[in-house]
């Protein structure tokens, strides 16, 4: 019967008192631990996708906006742009941009977003094509592994396409050409796993055949401007007629009326005059440019705001479970001096009588903080499972950070703070007197 | 085996207790018999290291209990000595068999569950040995108490009261227990009271 089993036991004893404690002090720790994991994943997640990209352009609207759903496919376009807009940042021979990605947004199948882009695309996010190959002509698509493994589709299977970027019913493009996958990409842990990747030049045609068959579809942007040069489009693409448009340089030769929805850049170096480049398109095109270091920094700053005051809340919920864990034992003295007082006739010494408090108090702060780290990965993996379906990202409870470890610190002092005056006040106890008038 | 000279003790109060000397040798039984508030419980939380006298000594084996620090009291109650008061108090927690061994490393003995299922077995209540001791009648709680009093083969027992809230026939028997175990361990038994019903069953007595 060691100090550590009787210090346990006069825990179970007061199962009431004892979850208390526990429950409050598993909140703060895992409500604590939680913000950890999120602000790790998402800066992570974030990191993961910048791709080094120096310059985002688009339409004008929220730049923040366009960063995230350009180049991390959560939020909606903020519009399209058209190619003899943006025609000078897709030359090759720009002294200041190393290289343009294209990317066209607006359709998806099954909830998973396509996207119109180039084969610069498997060089700037590091990807390898795990199966088959890389998208060579238009209507055909290469998926993210992610894609493949929820939707169990391989090579050579065909779909059709959705209006929008949610999985809305009836709004299929039923007489639009079939999808047809030609590849699948291996993971890469970014959000190109989330993908289905196609050529730009698709989306035109996708959408032009839409305007001749179907009147549902009246009121979009690029049918509304479409004009007498869809025709020729319309030979062209869905006729697969031999020449790939997976090469950026492609959409030079394309009719300037045609649209995209962003341009991702690389500069060759970040001096003053690509730096200049974003605020002469903001101030003297139609055209917005944004960084995204930057807008994904204002990102973390609006979040940190609202983490601050969740961080708050938990650490008063910590500071209260300490104050429950103090309450518990300081009042638990008034009725165990008879007993403190018999140990310490069967031979306890004053510091017996002190570490078991302290003992009682420790047991409970770190139970409580296993529980919190339950708690908060348990919670984490729950918002993986739901995140991965809404925003295409990698969320997961199955990791541990050093952090932890420093919370555990803080549980362990917070359980010897809060049971060191109790223990104090244990140590004290007149066993004379206590035993002469029991 | 246990020796005083002089021993004074001033409450708080203000009140000043003269008590006489004692010299009780190893394996006599004493009856120390008194009326209530003239300081029978202090006389032997003295005796026992329990309460520092105000002045005087108590001699322990011949070794001075008085001057030691009260670490070095606990540790040789815990060794040498065993209790039992008038209302015996137990770990809430724990159960009857774990109270007897909780006594067993508090004296930094080694916990010998068979030896304390024996001596439960001696005081007939080696059925209760699991309950929690707040499940048990008073007369089974201060057999328990004796239990975990004689556990670690005491020298010295002290029994405070240790008849005063039983009836007659459980006196009897609690009596009887308390001066067959002492005998058996060859323990000096020492008992404060003012209960008359004891009078009969100790040669040495001192009247305080």
């Amino acid at each position: 019967m060691n100090l550590l089993r009787l210090a346990w036991k006069n825990i179970i004893h007061k199962p009431l008192n004892t979850l208390l404690s526990l429950v409050l002090f598993g909140l703060g720790i895992g409500l604590i631990s939680l913000l950890f994991l999120l602000d790790h994943q998402l800066q992570q997640n974030f990191e993961k996708n910048l791709a080094e990209v120096d310059l985002v352009i688009g339409a004008k609207g929220s730049p923040l906006q366009m960063i995230l759903s350009s180049m991390y496919h959560i939020d909606a376009p903020t519009g399209n742009i058209s190619l003899q807009e943006i025609r000078p940042f897709l030359n090759p021979n720009h002294p200041l941009i190393k290289e343009a990605l294209p990317i066209s947004l607006g359709d998806s199948y099954r909830g998973f977003r396509i996207v119109g882009t180039t084969k610069t695309v498997l060089d700037w996010y590091n990807l390898e094509v795990d199966r088959g190959s890389f998208v060579q002509h238009d209507f055909d698509v290469t998926i993210g592994a992610q894609v493949a493994r929820t939707l169990q589709m391989s090579e050579g299977d065909r779909f059709k396409s959705s209006h929008g970027l949610a999985d809305a019913e009836g709004l299929e493009h039923d007489d639009a050409h079939d999808f047809k996958v030609v590849g699948i990409l291996a993971p890469s842990g970014t959000v190109m796993d989330q993908l289905i990747l196609t050529t730009p030049q698709t989306y035109w045609s996708v959408h032009s055949h839409e305007e001749e068959g179907d009147d549902e579809h009246d009121d979009h942007d690029h049918e509304k401007e479409s004009d007498a040069g869809h025709d020729d489009h319309d030979h062209d693409h869905s006729g697969h007629d031999g020449h790939s448009h997976n090469e950026t340089a492609t959409l030079l030769d394309e009719d300037g009326e045609e649209e995209i929805t962003n341009v991702l850049l690389r500069f060759k170096g970040r001096n003053f005059q690509a730096l200049n480049m974003q605020r002469s398109i903001n101030e003297n095109t139609d055209l917005q440019a944004a960084t995204p270091a930057i807008e994904i920094n204002r990102l973390f700053s609006m979040m940190n705001d609202a983490e601050r005051v969740l961080r708050l809340l938990a650490f008063v919920i910590v500071f209260v479970s300490g104050l429950s864990i103090f309450i518990s034992l300081f009042s638990s003295l008034k009725e165990r001096k008879y007993e403190l007082s018999i140990m310490r006739v069967m031979g306890g010494t004053r510091r017996t009588l002190f570490f078991l408090l302290i003992m009682e108090g420790l047991i409970l702060a770190i139970i409580g903080f296993v529980l919190g780290i339950l708690l908060s990965h348990i919670t984490m993996e729950a918002i993986g499972t739901i995140m991965s379906a809404d925003y295409r990202y990698d969320f997961n409870g199955r990791f541990f950070l050093k952090e932890e470890l420093w919370l555990l610190s803080g549980a362990v002092l917070l359980g010897i703070l809060a049971s060191v005056i109790p223990a104090i006040q244990a140590s004290r106890t007149d066993i004379s007197d206590t035993l002469s008038k029991g | 085996m246990i020796r005083t000279s002089g021993l004074k003790y001033t409450y708080l109060q203000g009140a000043e207790m003269a008590f006489p000397d004692l010299g009780i040798g190893q394996g006599e039984h004493t009856l120390i018999l008194g009326n209530s508030g003239c300081g029978k419980t202090t006389l032997l939380h003295i005796l026992s290291g329990l309460r520092r006298p105000t002045e005087g000594e108590v001699m322990i084996m011949d070794k001075s209990l008085t001057a030691m620090t009260v670490s070095d009291q606990d540790r040789l109650r815990g060794k040498l000595m065993g209790m039992i008061f008038q209302i015996p108090h137990f770990v809430k927690s724990l159960t009857v068999r774990e109270n007897i061994l909780l006594a067993q490393s508090l004296a930094q003995k080694p916990v010998d569950s068979d030896a304390c299922l024996q001596l439960l077995d001696q005081l007939k209540i080696r059925d209760k040995a699991e309950k929690k001791t707040n499940e048990l009648s008073v007369g089974e709680q201060q057999r328990v108490a004796i239990a975990r009093a004689l556990i670690n083969d005491p020298k010295i027992v002290f029994a405070d009261e240790p008849t005063s809230a039983l009836d007659d026939s459980n006196t009897e028997i609690v009596i009887e227990l308390l001066k067959s175990q002492a005998e058996l361990h060859n323990a000096t038994l020492v008992v404060v009271t003012h209960d008359q019903r004891l009078k009969d069953n100790f040669q040495n007595q001192v009247l305080l």
